[in-house]
């Protein structure tokens, strides 16, 4: 319900200013832009006489108390404030610019702007819209008329805008750890390898961190100097150094096998998972286009979460605790030393980030020439036919030089950058080094420090410094990751927008009986595509649908089998409304043949048997006879095994369909949609098929949409949708003797008919 | 149009150019004004009668029923309106279209040029092939027209951008005044128009528009540098 507590109070007050006063408001609307394009807060009122605009913009000022805190002052500046009597107002309309939208309505004979409104604010505009020419008409509005728009977009705790509102994920708001700890439900059934992974890890760390002492100390020190507790014995510290390195590589192999291992466990669970989480979604979901970007994310995330567990992580973790042993050795040895090691730490990491960056930049611009590249090679490969057809191929091999040498001089820039930039930077980070030679070396030669300690000292240096470029570069290697991993909780928290009862109603044998009860529906608010579709059909008649391309007759029966649901009214399947039905018995008793028909990549028999697994041979004969395939299946060298889809023999329009007939055939549904099903056939093969339909249909409720009012001969009655509505419906001659639009469909056909001289 | 389709004798050198018209509205045959409250209208002795399937007589008895009108409905149609039916003339015999909309053909490299011309329900009258054929007046009611309907933001200073989870937040003063919006994909939602002009769009379909990106300050071209 639209909040009337939803305007603040200081606007009220302007409102109760002017007269009019909340108890009075029936309907409000807060759009963003107002009549000038300003951004500004413009409130639309309606009482049951007048609507009023406001629009200004609330100011917040802080007050600062010469006690307490500081107050924050709220305050509406009014900008302009309009009244229009209601029964003088009539033909309210949105126009949609290029970029905003105007609210608009005739007043008292010329036509006036009420409101501009961004795009963001759209539906509620057209909420309001609807609610308005309803107040306006009847001159009242019951509150259970009043429509609503609940799609806030923005979280109620920050107010940041939503990526989806319909999913309503605030990315500020949201809990990483809980993130992590949910992802960590992947990664909990495989606790003890982890167990052995980390013990194998910690132990590869303390390896590393003693060999620098035996390398240095114990060598310089013990087995070099005579005064060494094992001077001479060389093959002692040889071995040593021999069997701690094994025992590191040991370490290193067990935990990299236990890594990939349960990595890849998970990346599959996780692939696994989300997939069967899609499947299980609307089909409005696959439509919809900032969710279809998602699911071809999926790949890359899973690998991303991947990448980050299995290389990333445990790199991290054996630097972070290799590093901070290491520096606490390293101040144990000599602090002042430490810090002269560190010295050029500070300018390098400065450094790294901007040579970062602008490597960013040169792969952004990378990306995009290799893209631009990519496209044009598929396009032109793809659409060689209409290349060669216009004569183009100079003017191809001209783009794709020109494409192709801005790419190679991109990768060029790289190369060269690469090769050119991190040397320096790498030089830089050595800075240390020579600073703790010569200052380590002018202490050994005060005897302030033996020669030992600092050749382990230099050896420790070289363990720390490696890790420091890639921890400048983890928290983008984080970022990314948490990317992936929330767009891969996205998918797997969507609710599907057609759910299936929880309690179905069973319906084991269906009759046929199909009801549209004054449906409506519509893809996008703003739009209704169907409008109050009211018919019945009985069980056994075979009903045509007819109408211009787009006026909603596909829609009709995406409804019906659920792929969306209605906004109004309701659609029944034998008296049971489809909603209650389970999916399972919706979709046993309907079977739909359509325009875009698809062959799944397999065999031919496969592919007719997609509905019908178990079916026999000679089901399968059956049908594909009735559908006319069998006699071209059976022309192929390799018949009903012949492998069609990607990459395989390409079938012609009219061969497809063929085939999806047949499939919906052996289905033996109780209910049959064919949505132009015939429309890439030639009209011999497609009377054929007719005739097979029509004995086929005896006894089974048959739906067809046809642009041929041929096809449609057979059909007991006729539906008409126009732009949503059904003007229309009854049989052919009925129809034609009504003279309304079917009359003329058919006039225009017949004319075509004509001109090369059929009557 | 297709009374010409039908009388036209295809010769061997007719020219595609000669099968079907294209209506040109012009100073000599348009006369356009802007209502008290900024809305242009059009009177013309261009008669542009919406293709009917069949005679006005057969539809009488259905008055909600619409009928198809041909290949022209543009993209951008107001909504919620009746069709209304009813024709009007001026006393010299025009046709009064009453409210019109225009639309560009080539809106980036002709804005001024190709402009079609539609009635409320996108239905083409015609084409004005350069508003500055008409006098000053009319020019000034045509610009201003095109103007509204093609608003759109000038970035002016960028206060802040944030990428987060692939979404990018952006804090932007325009000549309308702040604003905060939320880009998905800003390498496909950044669109270069030319060397200097961009336009970004939003995930609510907004658009913004950055005419020139190197008169942006430093601070502002730092944070978008990334995107273009």
């Amino acid at each position: 319900m639209q909040d009337k507590n939803k305007i603040p109070e200081r606007v009220l007050e302007v409102f109760a200013s002017k007269g009019l006063f909340e108890k009075d408001i029936i309907i409000f609307l807060k759009s963003d832009v107002d009549i000038e394009f300003r951004y500004a807060d413009v409130y639309c009122a309606a009482t049951k006489d007048t609507l009023a605009v406001l629009s200004g913009k609330t100011v917040v000022s802080s007050v600062r108390k010469p006690f307490g805190a500081p107050r924050a002052d709220i305050a509406f500046e009014e900008y302009s404030y309009d009244e229009f009597e209601l029964d003088k107002l009539s033909d309210f309309s949105c126009d949609m610019n290029i970029s905003s939208g105007l609210l608009s309505a005739v007043y008292d004979g010329e036509r006036v702007g009420l409101t501009r409104f961004s795009m963001s604010v759209k539906n509620k505009v057209y909420t309001f819209l609807t609610n308005i020419k309803t107040l306006s008409e009847k001159g009242e509005l019951m509150p259970e008329d009043i429509k609503t728009d609940d799609s806030d977009p923005y979280c109620p705790k920050c107010g940041t805008r939503y990526t989806d509102a319909a999913r309503k994920i605030c990315p500020k708001c949201m809990d990483k750890a809980k993130l992590l700890r949910r992802l960590s439900v992947f990664f909990g059934k495989y606790k003890l390898y982890m167990l052995v992974s980390l013990i194998s890890l910690v132990f590869t760390t303390a390896l590393a961190a003693v060999l620098p002492y035996i390398k240095g100390s114990v060598l310089y020190d013990d087995v070099l100097a005579e005064d060494g507790k094992l001077y001479g014995k060389i093959l002692y510290v040889v071995l040593l150094v021999a069997s701690t390195k094994i025992l590191s590589v040991i370490a290193s192999v067990v935990n990299g096998v236990i890594t990939s291992k349960i990595s890849a466990r998970v990346v599959y669970d996780i692939k696994k998972t989300v997939f069967s989480a899609i499947s299980g979604l609307s089909y409005g979901f696959f439509t919809s286009r900032q969710t279809g970007g998602l699911m071809t994310s999926v790949n890359g995330d899973a690998n991303s979460v991947y990448y980050f567990f299995c290389d990333g992580l445990p790199y991290l973790l054996i630097n972070i605790v290799q590093f901070i042993a290491v520096t606490c050795i390293m101040l144990s040895i000599d602090p002042l030393l430490t810090l002269a090691a560190f010295i050029s730490v500070p300018v390098f990491l400065l450094l790294y980030r901007s040579v970062l960056l602008l490597f960013d930049k040169l792969y952004a611009g990378n990306f995009s020439k290799r893209r631009s590249f990519n496209s044009l090679v598929t396009d032109v490969l793809s659409g060689m036919r209409v290349v060669k057809a216009f004569a183009r191929e100079k003017d191809e091999v001209q783009r794709f030089d020109r494409k192709s040498t801005a790419y190679t001089e991109s990768d060029k820039r790289i190369g060269l950058m690469n090769s050119a930039i991190f040397p320096f930077v790498n030089y830089i980070i050595h800075i240390g080094n020579f600073v703790v030679w010569a200052y380590g070396g002018w202490l050994v030669m005060q005897d302030k420090m033996e020669l030992g300690m600092l050749m382990t000292f230099v050896g420790y240096l070289g363990t720390i410094y490696s890790p420091l470029g890639f921890f400048s570069e983890v928290s983008r290697w984080w970022a990314e990751c948490m990317n992936a991993i929330q767009r891969i909780f996205e998918i797997l928290d969507s609710i599907p927008e057609v759910e299936e009862s929880p309690s179905p109603v069973p319906l084991p044998s269906v009759r046929g009986d199909i009801e549209f009860s004054h449906v409506s529906f519509g893809y996008d608010k703003t739009k209704k595509t169907l409008d109050d579709i009211d018919f019945s059909v009985k069980a056994g008649e075979t009903i045509g649908i007819v109408g211009e391309t787009g006026a909603g007759k596909s829609t009709l029966v995406n409804l019906l089998i659920r792929l969306y649901d209605v906004s109004d009214g309701k659609i029944t399947i034998d008296g049971v409304n489809v909603k209650d039905l389970s999916f399972r018995d919706l979709h046993n008793s309907v079977a739909i043949v359509s325009q875009e028909t698809y062959m799944f990549e397999g065999t031919i028999l496969e592919n007719i048997r997609y509905a019908k697994p178990d079916a026999t041979d000679e089901e399968v004969f059956h049908a594909a006879k009735i559908a006319d395939a069998h006699s071209f299946i059976i022309k192929y060298p390799d018949a009903y095994e012949t492998l069609v889809g990607r990459g395989h023999k390409s079938l012609s329009g009219g061969e497809c369909q063929r085939i999806s007939i047949a499939r919906a055939i052996l289905k033996d549904p109780r209910i049959l949609i064919l949505d132009e099903a015939t429309s890439a056939m030639d009209t011999a093969t497609e009377r054929r098929i007719q005739r097979a339909l029509t004995k086929l249909s005896k006894g089974r409720t048959t739906l067809m949409i046809a642009h041929r009012l041929s096809t449609l001969r057979d059909a007991d009655r006729i539906v008409v949708i126009e732009h949503g509505k059904m003007p229309e419906c009854g049989t052919h001659r009925e129809l034609l003797d009504k003279k309304g639009t079917y009359y003329g469909l058919y006039k225009l056909q017949a004319e075509a008919l004509k001109t090369i001289g059929i009557e | 149009m297709e009374e010409k389709l039908n009388n036209l004798e295809i010769k061997s050198d007719t020219s595609f150019t000669d099968i079907v018209d294209v209506v040109y509205l012009t100073p000599e045959n348009s006369e356009f004004s802007l209502t008290k409250n900024g809305f242009l209208t059009l009177i013309s002795t261009v008669d542009a009668k919406p293709e009917k399937l069949f005679d006005d007589n057969d539809v009488k008895e259905d008055k909600d029923l619409h009928v198809g009108h041909g290949a022209s409905h543009g993209g951008h149609r107001g909504a919620g309106r009746k069709r209304s039916a009813e024709v009007k003339y001026t006393s010299d015999g025009r046709r009064d279209y009453g409210r019109v909309i225009l639309h560009r053909a080539f809106p980036f490299d002709r804005p001024d040029n190709m402009i079609s011309v539609q009635c409320e329900d996108g239905f083409e009258i015609g084409i004005i092939k350069n508003i500055w054929d008409f006098d000053e007046k009319t020019v000034g009611f045509l610009s201003d027209s095109l103007g509204k309907k093609y608003y759109i933001p000038e970035i002016t200073r960028i206060t802040g951008v944030k990428d987060r989870f692939g979404f990018v937040y952006f804090n932007c003063e325009t000549n309308s005044g702040t604003c905060d919006f939320v880009v998905r994909n800003p390498f496909g939602s950044i669109i270069r128009v030319s060397d200097k002009h961009i336009f970004i769009i939003d995930i609510d379909g907004n658009r913004y528009s950055i005419s020139d990106v190197f008169a942006l300050d430093r601070k502002s071209y730092r944070k978008i540098e990334l995107y273009i």
